[in-house]
């Protein structure tokens, strides 16, 4: 088994509107990665962020920066399935300026800054209105470009910024490169895992060759969940990744759910970070409890959203309304509804808030809002009104939705802390005591997840 | 043996009309579909003349223990909860689980008239503050 790690929580930057979950919680994260996408959204705004990382905190933060070139590649249709190469998903419609009412469908202005930037087949493919494909990647030279303009962006990118100001340049010698690089990568289409992942190992292996000596390169396994039920090709994976010269792979099966995943799906994902973690930094691109838990068999870190997102789809879904921010469940490791815990109040002996904080959660955040009222767990963490006259439905509140954000980040960085010293037989203990205390009421949704993840830890 | 060997209901909103007559028929004189509550919506909240007295009711048209769970969620804004079923789901229910727990049962019959099968218990666990929420979310939903 390989030897346990200290777990990093880093935290993933949606938007400048999510910053203030990282100012508050600045002291007790390891770490930050944000989007090329929103570094070119807004390049001043997440310099500046960039540099406080760099500044604010002794040792400096990490920085890392996703270029997500799989944006750039083919893309599951979210209704059909099938595979989209018309690049749509990174399109919006537009006003077309000087004619009222008249809006195109282009590419949104951060995506295109971004293939500008990386130029080659980046720039052809927006061009087109085409994916990247494995013929575009076959070409060593293009491929070279591609690795070379990606790795130089993500060093330099927030330097530019700076330097760029005459207010600011003074400060541009003061922001570290990234903690490190991250290869480009593409989506393993699921009509041609085998050819992509040659493709995406081709490039970790140009990447890595490409920054010796400068920055340590990073690759990034980008495929269907579905893919951990394959033994063969966990296996290759395991195999060959090693080979490409990275120092770090950071793993996200998209779509994978941990309190959803089959034991298979566990037990294979344990085993490729474990036999990982011989040769590298393994980290859990989206990942929640259950990766967190894999540091005891060598996952270096875990990144995840702010208001979770501790599972992503590769391709994000579309015109839906703004999901609930449901209150997360210490005990449990996943969301739960508010009412479904109040109801279990009575069933596991919390009659007063002493109790709920000694059995669920004590974090500053539910000692502040609850008080001396158990009633106001449910009522403030679920608060919900009408947001408009014209709302048929009742919506989360934005002051609940911040307080569930506060809430999971504070208990996020206790579980941290908790497993850097956390034996597997004491992480299973917990689990184990969550699901006889939990898994007996009919109030809630089975939380089989429980038995699932103490299996897959064995 | 069971009264009823096939259902006529194919969704939910199908038993509405059935059980809304039953509720009238015990004096629930005010009945409101779809009343929120948290994430969830009660499929029927209803209310005595008084308006002091108030049921909440779970449709489903099968899988008695997953609206066992949800009817436990009501007891918090309701007097007392009842599950509805068509007659022959209903048959199948371990009405000592409901009854453990004071949920009701009525079973829907193909021709619409309803049974009984379990009284009501109140729980006590409702939250006054959340009956009367559930009363005011009844305007413009009443029946």
């Amino acid at each position: 088994m390989t030897a346990a790690v200290a777990p990093r929580v880093i935290l993933r930057l949606g938007s400048h509107a999510e910053k203030e979950y990282v100012e508050k919680t600045f002291a007790l994260m390891d770490g930050l990665i944000l989007g090329a996408n929103l570094m070119e959204a807004t390049p001043g705004a997440t310099s500046s962020l960039v540099f406080r990382c760099a500044t604010a905190k002794k040792p400096p933060m990490p920085v890392f920066i996703d270029p997500m070139t799989y944006a750039f590649g083919a893309y599951p249709d979210p209704e059909t399935g099938s595979t989209r190469t018309d690049l749509d998903w990174i399109k919006s419609d537009q006003k077309v300026k000087g004619i009222k009412g008249v809006t195109e469908r282009r590419f949104k202005r951060s995506y295109a800054a971004l293939a500008k930037r990386f130029g080659g087949i980046f720039e052809r493919a927006l061009e087109k209105s085409t994916a990247v494909s494995l013929k575009d990647l076959g070409d060593s030279a293009a491929r070279r470009g591609v690795v070379e303009a990606v790795i130089a962006y993500q060093e330099g990118r927030a330097v530019e910024e700076f330097q760029k100001d005459p207010e600011y340049a003074v400060w541009a010698d003061q922001i570290p490169p990234p903690e490190a690089a991250f290869a480009p990568y593409f989506y393993l289409e699921p009509n041609n895992v085998g050819g992509w992942l040659a493709a995406n190992l081709q490039l970790a292996t140009d990447a890595a060759a490409a920054a010796k000596g400068r920055i340590p390169v990073h690759a990034v396994l980008c495929v269907d969940e579905g893919m951990l039920a394959d033994d063969a090709f966990i296996d290759k994976v395991a195999s060959s990744l090693p080979t490409t010269g990275v120092a770090g792979a950071w793993l996200w099966f998209s779509r994978f759910e941990e309190p959803a995943a089959t034991l298979a799906q566990l037990q294979n994902y344990r085993q490729l970070v474990e036999r990982l973690a011989e040769a590298m930094g393994v980290y859990a691109l989206h990942g929640g409890f259950f990766s967190l838990a894999l540091s005891r068999v060598g996952l270096a870190g875990v990144s995840h959203g702010v208001g979770y997102g501790e599972q992503k789809d590769v391709m994000p879904v579309i015109g839906q309304s703004t999901p609930t921010v449901r209150y997360y469940a210490p005990p449990l490791r996943t969301r739960t509804g508010v009412v479904e815990i109040e109801r279990s109040f009575k069933a596991i002996g919390i009659n007063s808030p002493a109790d709920f904080f000694t059995k669920i959660c004590g974090c500053v955040i539910c000692r502040n809002i609850i008080g001396a009222d158990l009633r106001n767990f449910a009522t403030r963490f679920g608060a919900r009104h009408y947001s408009t006259p014209d709302s048929r439905r009742q919506a989360q509140t934005p002051e609940a939705a911040k307080l569930c954000r506060f809430h999971f980040l504070l208990a996020r960085f206790a579980e941290r802390d908790w497993l850097k010293s956390a034996t597997l037989v004491a992480i299973k203990e917990a689990l184990s005591e969550a699901q006889q205390t939990w898994g007996k009421l009919p109030a809630l949704q089975s939380p089989d997840h429980l038995e699932r993840w103490q299996d897959a830890l064995s | 043996m069971p009264e009823e060997r096939t259902t006529r209901y194919r969704h939910e909103a199908a038993l509405t009309r059935p059980v809304t007559a039953y509720l009238r028929s015990c004096g629930y004189n005010r009945v409101a579909r779809e009343v929120p509550f948290y994430d969830h919506s009660i499929d029927l909240y209803a209310l005595n003349e008084s308006g002091d007295w108030s049921i909440a009711v779970e449709l489903k048209l099968d899988r008695w223990r997953r609206a066992l769970a949800q009817a436990l969620l009501y007891q918090l804004c309701a007097d007392v909860v009842t599950v509805a079923l068509p007659m022959k789901h209903a048959d199948r229910v371990d009405l000592s689980t409901y009854a453990v727990h004071g949920v009701g049962l009525v079973a829907v019959k193909n021709d619409g008239r309803c049974e009984e099968r379990l009284t009501p218990r109140p729980a006590g666990v409702m939250r006054q503050d959340y009956k009367t929420e559930c009363k005011a979310l009844m305007r413009g939903k009443s029946r």
